[in-house]
């Protein structure tokens, strides 16, 4: 099963793409606007100023032909061999009206001029030049020379044929065009660098070119035709637009520099990706904070609760985490949750603890009253006899034990008071019995500081005389002895008594650990009360040999030894 | 099932881009102007012709070869157009044209205005059709002759004006260096010399087709020519088409001395006109015009249709029953229409 994913990786593994995404195709959009805006706003205004261009040469050639016609029209009802002073006043007529026109003359088709302006320098052998030829082949066409480039002049040829005198006869029409201010003007048109104009003839001959003519661009010209297109020069980008002259045979090409549309782009392009890139950034750290601000209140919920998993859970402590108003129901619900969980917990020691008190009292309370009975028989036996020395001792020593034993009815009392409240049972038990046995008790630390809860010797001094010494007519020993082990206070009883079997022991331990099983023995009560009162630390155990004895050892932590207060 | 409908979705695109593809009957036409009247004819006669079968666009380039230059340019480059139908401006730039159709292996049928044969022999899916002028020119002189009985009985009759056996004429073309122009004007003078009449050319002046520029030449003209007792000394008026025509009569009918009861040809000259255009027919029913020679526009538009159609559907050209000079040109034979056709 696939391992699910944080909610903080979850929200920037759905959100980050869509973002990514939107971005990708705001800005991939915006730039194919850009681009297809920039490139037609562009190629229009390309088209504008070479249609502009073209249109200057237009209105020039147009004006010439005007000139050629309106020429044709006015000697093709004059008898120009009878009017040469009318054609000649005309004709300059015409020269000071339009500047660019330089000469015009009519030949007669043997090649002889009929008729010219004033100051014409006719051409000789007029009948094999090629104005002459091309005009009188095609008889409805205008000619266009090449264009000249004489002493800083451009100039070209038109040559018409022409009919006169009703349209009786027919000669050639020659006008001498001087083209160096159009060509000038038209110069003027920004083209940008690099960008020139060329004029073809029918042929692709190259009859004139604005800039620097390059053999590659009368293929380029050839493949176009007609239209506009970029094309590369030398690794420059040209927009190429090609339109025929009207009323010539003549094709103009306009190469307008197009490499400023393209850094625009460029440009456009690196700003836009470098935009993108920091908006898909600042995106993804917005999300970052956005998604790190919803999850990490909840991640210190989490924590708080598995403090509270791994048991290091204090209620004091919890925090309120700060976050979205759901974060902070859920917290302040969660600490109720573990308050009241606290609550309980305490409330459920308490009850333990009182519990573990009235057992306690309940242990203590066990002792054996038959001792009293027995004491209080033993003393009548002792008055009875006359023995009254013994007697008060014996009553001395009882009233001082049961003080102890009562002790304001406080469970814990010194140390030492306990040890003394075992040697009063001892000095009765002694009494009472003779000298059937003697003890000796070796307190080997300093104990005044030490408490213990009362009541634990007697009851383990009293197993031992009864169980080990009931049979050893005067030789039993009862040995005490008090001593420190690492951190516990060890109290141990010895008898020289014939010891326990194995087999008993186990079962004597048994016994005493069970807690349902209701024997008043002396041994368990003890246990049973070291552990409720001290817990784990505290034992007893019974070192038993056969014919030697048996010793108990009670151990005490010196830490809860240390204490004077009832728990 | 979901990868079907995504595969449908990619494909919907693809659908509607060949949904939009032009099939093999797109056709461009470009006219010169969109205000010559027998242009516009013309204009009708290919319409109808081509309606229903082919989808025809047209554009009009107001006197402009650049302007046309553009519109042919911006069809061939977008590959729009199956086959062109050009009626050039400027019949000097048909090279470049022909040459810009090339490109692309786009027919191109020239109408109206002539190409140069140099430039319609480099590319073989080229063709002309148009009007044959010298044969127009011919008819304009036959009309002329039949209304005079022959040159003998020309000579001292009411025609003869001024009694001088010279029939005076004066010419009224079209647009300089057209070829309908030049040679409408010629074969006329030259088919009235050949019929044996001494012709007297007062004048020929170009009014470029246009009613309004003949009226405004024509009025020079008829001042120029008056004799002393203020008649006009002109006996044939002659016009390269019925608008020029038009014109002139136009400028008649303000005369002082125009009387409503007569005819024009009994009051001033005759006057005779070419294409039979809708303005012309009007003015042979009014008697203001003499005579017109029928330039077929719907024969020129069958002539069309049937090379477009040949072209298109890879036909063999020469199984059609057109008749082809250089094998690229059909021009089309006129009619004479005077009063007298009109009532048969």
């Amino acid at each position: 099963m696939k391992k699910p994913l944080t909610l903080k990786i979850q929200l920037l593994v759905t959100l980050l793409p869509i973002f990514f995404i939107f971005t990708l195709i705001v800005s991939i959009v915006s730039y194919s606007l850009f681009y297809t805006n920039t490139r037609s706003y562009t190629n229009n205004q390309i088209e504008q100023s070479s249609y502009q261009c073209l249109n200057n040469y237009e209105t020039f050639f147009n004006s010439v032909i005007d000139t050629s016609n309106s020429i044709e029209r006015k000697v093709s009802n004059m008898d120009l061999i009878n009017h040469q002073d009318e054609i000649t006043t005309y004709l300059d007529d015409l020269l000071s009206l339009q500047s660019e026109l330089s000469n015009a003359a009519i030949y007669s088709l043997e090649g002889e001029v009929i008729a010219s302006n004033l100051n014409y320098e006719s051409v000789t052998n007029a009948t094999t030049t090629d104005w002459f030829i091309n005009a009188n082949n095609n008889r409805l066409l205008n000619f266009f020379s090449s264009i000249d480039y004489l002493d800083g002049l451009y100039g070209f040829t038109l040559s018409k044929y022409v009919t006169y005198n009703t349209e009786q006869e027919g000669g050639i029409l020659k006008l001498d065009f001087d083209f160096t201010n159009v060509i000038n003007l038209i110069s003027e048109t920004d083209l940008g660098n690099g960008g020139h104009i060329t004029i073809y003839d029918n042929n692709y001959n190259v009859v004139y070119c604005s800039g620097i003519f390059n053999q590659k661009e009368t293929e380029l010209v050839q493949d176009v035709v007609l239209g506009s297109k970029i094309v590369r020069l030398d690794n420059v980008e040209y927009n190429m637009y090609i339109s025929t002259l009207s009323n010539t045979r003549w094709k103009v090409a306009i190469f307008t520099n197009y490499e400023s549309i393209s850094s625009t782009l460029s440009n456009f392009l690196i700003i836009l990706i470098i935009l993108t890139i920091v908006i898909i950034v600042v995106e993804g750290g917005i999300l970052y904070f956005v998604s790190t601000g919803i999850t990490n209140p909840i991640r210190l919920l989490k924590r708080e609760m598995s403090n509270v998993e791994s048991l290091k859970f204090n209620p004091n402590d919890l925090l309120l985490i700060k976050g979205n108003k759901e974060v902070i129901e859920l917290s302040k619900s969660f600490n109720q949750m573990m308050k009241r969980i606290d609550e309980l917990a305490k409330k459920n020691i308490e009850e333990e603890e009182e519990k573990r008190k009235s057992e306690l009292k309940a242990l203590q309370n066990q002792i054996n009253p038959h001792f009293l009975y027995n004491t209080l028989d033993s003393i009548v036996y002792l008055i009875e006899k006359k023995d009254n020395e013994k007697a008060e001792e014996m009553i001395i020593a009882l009233s001082k034990f049961f003080r102890i034993s009562i002790s304001k009815g406080r469970t814990i009392i010194p140390l030492e008071k306990e040890i003394e409240h075992v040697k009063y049972y001892l000095l009765i038990q002694k009494i009472r019995f003779g000298k059937s046995f003697s003890y000796n008790i070796d307190i080997k630390i300093d104990i005044s500081k030490y408490y213990t809860i009362k009541l634990i010797l007697q009851p383990l001094v009293e197993n031992a005389i009864i169980h080990g010494l009931k049979e050893l007519e005067g030789n039993g020993k009862i040995n005490i002895e008090v001593d420190k082990e690492d951190d516990l206070i060890k109290i141990s009883i010895s008898d020289n008594g014939f010891g326990i079997l194995p087999s008993k022991l186990n079962e004597i331990y048994e016994n005493m650990k069970d807690k349902t099983k209701n024997s008043s023995v002396g041994l368990k009560n003890v246990y049973q009360r070291l552990k409720i009162y001290y817990g784990e630390k505290a034992d007893l155990k019974i070192i038993s040999d056969l014919d030697i004895g048996t010793t108990i050892i009670i151990y005490i932590p010196i830490s809860e030894a240390l204490k004077n207060e009832e728990k | 099932m979901k990868k079907n409908k995504l595969k449908l979705f990619l494909l919907l695109p693809l659908l509607l881009l060949t949904s939009c593809k032009q099939e093999n009957n797109n056709i461009s036409l470009f006219l010169y102007a969109a205000d010559d009247e027998f242009i516009n004819e013309l204009t009708l006669a290919i319409n109808q012709s081509f309606a229903g079968d082919y989808d025809l666009e047209i554009f009009s380039a107001n006197r402009r070869q650049s302007i046309q230059n553009r519109q042919i340019s911006s069809v061939i480059d977008s590959n729009l157009s199956n086959l062109m139908i050009v009626n050039i401006v400027d019949r000097l730039s048909s090279k470049s044209i022909i040459e810009k159709a090339a490109t692309t292996n786009t027919p191109i049928i020239f109408i109206n205005r002539e190409p140069l044969l140099e430039d319609m022999l480099t590319y073989d899916k080229v063709y002309y059709v148009g009007t044959n002028p010298t044969y127009e020119g011919e008819l304009q002189a036959t009309i002329a002759d039949n209304l005079f009985g022959g040159y003998q009985n020309f000579i001292n009759s009411k025609y003869d004006k001024n009694k001088d056996g010279k029939l005076q004429v004066v010419q009224i073309k079209g647009e300089q260096g057209h070829q309908d122009t030049e040679s409408r004007s010629y074969y006329s003078l030259n088919k009235l010399n050949n019929l044996g009449y001494q012709v007297d050319l007062l004048s020929s002046v170009f009014c470029d087709w246009t009613i309004n520029s003949a009226y405004n030449e024509f009025r020079n003209i008829y001042n120029d020519f008056l004799d002393e007792n203020f008649n006009s000394e002109i006996e044939l008026l002659l016009c390269n088409n019925d608008e020029m025509a038009v014109g002139c009569i136009n400028y008649l009918l303000t005369l002082d001395s125009y009387n409503e009861e007569l005819s024009i040809t009994d009051q001033y000259f005759p006057i005779i006109g070419v294409d039979a255009s809708n303005n012309g027919l009007e003015a042979i029913r009014n008697g203001y015009l003499y005579g017109s020679v029928i330039n077929d526009s719907e024969m020129q538009a069958e002539a069309i249709y049937k090379i477009s159609d040949a072209l298109l559907n890879n036909k063999d050209i020469n199984n059609l029953d057109l008749t082809f000079e250089d094998g690229k040109f059909i021009r089309t034979n006129g009619k004479i229409v005077t009063q007298s056709t009109l009532i048969e």
